[in-house]
């Protein structure tokens, strides 16, 4: 809903020409990350303390002194909060990074390699394309034994699959174009022309590809540790909020989810609206599309 | 090339909308399962509340199918009273009475017990309970010896039709308990699949048993006590919540309720709030690492290097704020816990403590070697930091809130407990290595024996701490076997404090209790529950002691 959206402000834009589609695109930029960069800042400078049990602000609705209210055992919802979404965002990006390296290394290597590693990788993706996605994850966290890291593998695993194809039939381009081809009669190595001409054609593809795969890694982050898997109660995870206020919901805090759920929506929306922007800026030519 | 990508943004986007839909849909879901199945007893339910005269329950109180009826299986090791009946019972004192044993005669050297049977006690199916049903039972079970220990019964003797006769080859001062908890079964209809069709000689029969989902039972014709008010009783196996939900929509006359529900005010229903010796604590290795051993069978390593030091486990102890606990877990629904036995017959006053004294705390762990040295907030002894992991059931909100809450005071005398919540099945096959949130409380005191005695190693899930001290043993041996409840009572007491040692919180600290839980119950305002004795461990069958004397004001 909101894609089609903007889609109608951009073409609203384009054909009033009153704004300017561009100075419009950076405030967006602005406002998302800047509220990514306060959620961080508060998660930094929020205190420990606040996460303490304490029998006397138990099950506190939202007020001035505790902003999200407080739960059942006297901890600080915001602070909680806050916290979780740094865990998301940090394993977000920490598994987004790993994704991207595999899907480059992969993608790259497919187009490169010749028909036989070709087959096979496109196999490989086939594969993790075709199996559902959260269920692969369950798998491959619980071989991991659980915990941090066996989210990380398991989402890093996971989630590479889609940006590899587009890696790999961009690089399959690049190489028959002609200055490439110009490139090689003189004489330049593999190496120089994978260096020089290769890696920064596909650049932004993958910084794109990085950002966007951001959110859905987010979401994924959410629903593993939802699920449990190895993450102690008391680390403040998304996940783990929503799943322990489940069963407070029936006695009416809703502010130990709405808060906490909102604002992972929001967070999600963030990096999905810069991705999207920055896709434009890098592409320009795209946003006329 | 422009066109391709744009088109894979666009399925990534709208994937990634797909998705939040889904987690959504998870969330909702979720909460949806415990009411549809609440929509689909709507009609019986409804049946029932119009009724004027009330005849007929619903309870949700939890799983309480545990063991599936088959005494071979478990059922009988918290709470009988509802299918079947046992040679002996308490009554709400705690005395132990005749029940299919019309009394009961022990001779002078308390090694050959006589019950005379009732003579008019029929099983559901009509049949006589014989003396021939009560020794299969007994001989089975021994036989058996995994959920009873009846290793110490030399024969079960029929002398007549309506006489038992069990001889001992020593003493055992728990066995008049275990007596109260063995439901008797009929010889001819016992088989492998007993759960199936469980026919019991209690007040009620079952006459419809869906594994996990419902058990409903009706009112034995046959029955020899008081006719109970209420001919039909229908058990929900709801979760916590989604059993307040019941009780929210009018739906179940009885539900369970944990300490943080405690507060819900449900309309045309009371609180009713049970002291128990249902007792929460903190299980500890006291053995180094590196052992291995068994639970329930399954080979398991065993001990912890920081656990295994008396200052840490003393500490925990005297460090610990136990009225904190019960404010922040229990939203205060229950009593301070210094021993497994709390205020029963058996239980040693001296072992109650002042708590909550940080200082002391910091005191006993400085003298035992524990210093923070390196100034984190964790002390330290040659180079090992004083942090280890608490394991607790993740399916129990109680044991989940009170695992944290001890982790949160730990921290403050410099102990660092990393809580992991898990499966029993995990907690069993690691529990041995670290903490974990542990539970009990019976109305004998043969716990004490089976979760402090060093002969009990590697047998189920007995002394998980594997904790030996000679004296406590010889102590524990010598209330067992002791030939009356006066002086077996006087051993129990011993092994729990002799003025230099014992299993408590002040001698060798196993396992540091910390609390008991009131049981808390949202009933019927009109729903009279009669005398209830002090609850014992489980929730979910402490209630059924008295079913019989249950009314319905009008």
């Amino acid at each position: 809903m909101l894609s089609i959206q903007e889609e109608i402000e951009v073409q609203g834009v384009k054909v009033g020409g009153e704004f300017n589609v561009r100075k419009k695109m950076l405030l967006w930029l602005t406002i998302s990350s800047g509220f990514l960069l306060i959620i961080l800042i508060l998660s930094f400078w929020l205190s420990n303390d606040h996460l303490r049990l304490n029998a006397t602000n138990k099950n506190l609705a939202p007020s001035l002194g505790h902003l999200f209210g407080t739960d059942w055992l006297g901890r600080d919802m915001l602070t909680r909060t806050m916290k979780g979404l740094r865990l998301s965002l940090a394993v977000g990006a920490f598994a987004s990074l790993i994704s991207v390296i595999i899907a480059t290394v992969m993608g790259i290597c497919a187009a490169t390699f010749g028909k036989a590693v070709d087959a096979v990788i496109s196999w490989i993706i086939d594969l993790f394309i075709g199996m559902p996605h959260l269920v692969f994850m369950v798998l491959i966290c619980f071989i991991a034994g659980g915990g941090i890291h066996g989210i990380v593998l398991s989402i890093s695993l996971t989630h590479w699959t889609a940006l590899a194809r587009v890696v790999r039939s961009e690089v399959l381009q690049i190489k028959s174009a002609e200055y490439i081809q110009i490139s090689r009669s003189y004489g330049k190595s593999p190496w120089y022309i994978a260096r020089k001409h290769i890696m920064p054609a596909i650049f932004p593809q993958i910084m794109i590809g990085f950002l966007l795969m951001f959110p859905h890694v987010i979401l994924h982050e959410a629903a593993l540790t939802f699920l449990g898997f190895g993450l102690s109660p008391q680390t403040p995870a998304i996940g783990i909020i929503l799943s322990e206020a489940m069963s407070h919901i029936s006695t009416g805090k809703w502010w130990l989810v709405v808060f906490p759920g909102l604002l992972l929506v929001v967070v999600v929306k963030c990096f999905d609206s810069i991705g999207e922007q920055l896709r434009i800026l890098l592409e320009p030519a795209s946003s006329n599309e | 090339m422009r066109a391709s990508n744009r088109r894979w943004l666009a399925r990534k986007r709208a994937l990634s909308y797909f998705l939040s839909a889904f987690s959504v849909f998870l969330l909702l879901t979720g909460c949806e399962s415990g009411s549809s199945e609440l929509t689909a007893n709507h009609d019986a339910s409804s049946a029932i509340n119009s009724q004027t005269d009330k005849e007929e329950l619903v309870l949700a109180v939890g799983k309480m199918d545990g063991g599936q009826f088959d005494p071979k299986k478990g059922w009988g090791m918290t709470q009988i009273r509802l299918t079947h009946s046992s040679l002996l019972t308490i009554d709400p004192e705690l005395n132990f009475i005749g029940d299919l044993a019309k009394s009961y005669t022990i001779s002078e050297d308390a090694l050959t017990w006589t019950f005379p049977l009732r003579e008019d006690a029929k099983f559901s199916n009509g049949e006589q309970v014989t003396a021939g049903d009560v020794k299969f039972t007994y001989e089975m079970l021994k036989e058996d010896g995994i959920k009873f220990d009846l290793s110490f019964v030399k024969s079960i003797e029929a002398t007549d039709n309506h006489t038992v006769v069990i001889t001992l080859n020593e003493p055992r001062s728990t066995f008049v308990s275990q007596l109260t908890e063995i439901g008797i079964v009929p010889k001819a209809h016992y088989d492998d699949h007993y759960s199936q069709n469980p026919i019991g000689s209690g007040p009620y029969k079952i006459v419809q048993y869906d594994d996990g989902q419902q058990v409903i039972m009706e009112y034995n014709p046959y029955w020899y006590g008081t006719e109970p008010q209420f001919k039909k009783l229908t058990f929900l196996l709801y979760e916590e919540d989604a059993a307040l939900a019941a009780a929210k929509a009018g739906e179940a006359d009885i539900v369970y309720v944990p300490p943080t529900f405690a507060e819900q005010q449900v309309e045309g229903m009371t609180l009713r709030i049970y002291e128990s010796i249902d007792s929460r604590g903190i299980m500890l290795p006291t053995q180094p690492s590196g052992g291995k051993g068994l639970t329930n069978g399954k080979e398991v390593e065993y001990g912890n290097d920081v656990t295994s030091d008396l200052a840490i486990r003393q500490s925990l102890n005297v460090g610990l704020n136990r009225q904190e606990l019960l404010d922040v877990a229990l939203n205060g629904y229950g009593q301070k816990a210094y021993c497994l036995c709390d205020n029963m017959p058996w239980f040693n006053e001296e072992t109650v403590t002042e708590d909550g004294d940080v200082e002391a705390a910091k005191k006993i762990l400085a003298d035992g070697g524990w210093v923070d040295t390196n100034k984190d907030g964790i002390v330290e002894k040659d180079g090992r930091k004083a942090e280890f992991t608490l394991y607790f059931s993740s399916s129990d909100q109680l044991r989940s809130d009170l695992s944290l809450a001890v982790a949160d005071q730990a921290a403050e005398f410099g102990i660092k407990m990393n809580t992991v919540g898990t499966t029993w099945d995990d907690i069993y096959v690691k529990g041995k290595t670290a903490a974990v949130a542990w539970g009990g409380g019976r109305h004998h005191p043969h716990q004490l024996y089976t979760m402090n005695s060093s002969k009990v190693f590697d047998q189920g899930i007995n002394n998980m701490s594997y904790y030996r001290n000679p004296k406590v043993d010889e102590y524990l041996d010598k209330a067992l076997t002791a030939p009356t409840q006066e002086e077996s009572n006087k051993y129990w007491k011993l092994a729990q404090w002799d003025g230099t040692t014992g299993f408590s919180g002040i001698g060798d600290a196993p396992i540091v209790w910390l609390v008991r839980v009131d049981h808390l119950y949202l009933a019927n305002e009109k729903l009279d529950l009669g005398k209830q004795p002090i609850h014992s461990h489980g929730h979910e069958w402490a209630l059924f002691g008295n079913v019989t004397e249950w009314t319905w004001g009008k």
